[in-house]
């Protein structure tokens, strides 16, 4: 799940989208958008109250394995992928 | 999980919709006393290669057909056979689906054959109407039970009941996604609706009693009482603002 762009469905972050920065265990991971919710605050988030978004993207995966993203980048990253339109 | 499709699925999706709504109309005129369900299938089939697709539900789960076609008090997965004829006054109800580009689209119709019952009529325009009722519900701010509700309160206030047993269900790389979408629901309850989900919603109605039973061909579905049954479906994707039928053509 790392790396993979999400959407709450639950919380008061409901309808937002963000990046899976970590996993927590099997049914929960760690999320942040570089916004309201920043990288050294990730959310820790159930995953049945998240949806997955898109097909998965191995250049974002990789980088968000590396653990060296940044906000600004968790941002750009967000803004470039989500493209519902 | 649920799958949100990006602006690339998405056209896909059109893609795979407009082929499997089309495959839908081009039967129409088919539709005669004396053809076989086979017949049909084959003709649903053909075009759908033509597109450049694949029928979904050809293998699928062993299914032997590209398109359930199933016959007055059957109510859904009837299995296309050389066997089986339509007949003058018959209900056929046939879903299809169709994959191109790794995704799915899903839609069914009820078909009159020449001159049908007056309660066929009613029950068939029902069931059509309880769709686009339920539509109405089909956008962010609302939840899978406002569907299942309105659904339900449609046809319940016009004498019919609901199968519970099957239901709708999200659609894309797979068929059947992630979430189920019943016929039946609690408003304000179940999964929220966000842009860029796509669900296939598909009312499935009975003149009589909501039991159905299950053939030993381990497929067909028919109404418990013998009571008639309708269906229809469209493959719905969620968006901003109204949403879009996406196996809806003409």
């Amino acid at each position: 799940m790392i790396g993979r762009i999400v959407l709450s469905k639950a919380g008061r972050d409901k309808g937002r989208y963000f990046l899976v920065t970590g996993i927590f265990d099997d049914r929960t991971v760690y999320i942040a958008d570089g916004d309201v919710r920043k990288i050294e605050n990730s959310k820790k988030k159930k995953l049945i109250h998240l949806s997955v978004y898109g097909q998965p993207d191995e250049a974002l995966i990789r980088e968000a394995a590396e653990a060296s993203l940044t906000n600004k980048r968790i941002r750009a990253l967000l803004a470039s992928h989500v493209k519902l339109q | 999980m649920i799958q949100i499709k990006n602006a690339e699925q998405i056209k896909a999706m059109r893609l795979a919709g407009r082929i499997t709504g089309e495959a839908l109309l081009v039967v129409r005129e088919a539709l005669k006393d004396g053809v076989t369900t086979k017949h049909i299938d084959d003709l649903i089939r053909k075009y759908i290669e033509k597109c450049g697709a694949t029928p979904s539900f050809l293998g699928y789960g062993g299914f032997t057909g590209s398109a359930c076609i199933s016959i007055n008090d059957e109510v859904i997965h009837g299995i296309p056979s050389e066997k089986r004829y339509i007949r003058e006054g018959d209900i056929v109800k046939i879903d299809v689906g169709a994959c191109i580009h790794g995704v799915h689209g899903d839609s069914a119709n009820t078909f009159a054959v020449g001159s049908v019952s007056a309660e066929a009529t009613a029950l068939a325009k029902a069931t059509k109407e309880s769709f686009f009722e339920a539509i109405k519900c089909a956008k962010p701010g609302f939840r899978i039970g406002d569907i299942g509700h309105a659904v339900e309160a449609y046809v319940t206030e016009r004498g019919y009941s609901v199968v519970r047993e099957f239901v709708g269900h999200g659609i894309g790389k797979d068929l059947h996604e992630d979430p189920s979408v019943p016929n039946y629901g609690t408003p304000g309850r179940g999964a929220r609706l966000f842009p860029g989900m796509a669900i296939a919603i598909e009312p499935m109605v009975n003149a009589g009693s909501s039991k159905i039973r299950q053939l030993a061909d381990g497929w067909t579905v028919k109404t418990a009482d013998g009571a008639l049954s309708a269906h229809y479906e469209h493959t719905v994707l969620i968006t901003e603002e109204e949403p879009e039928l996406l196996t809806y053509v003409g």
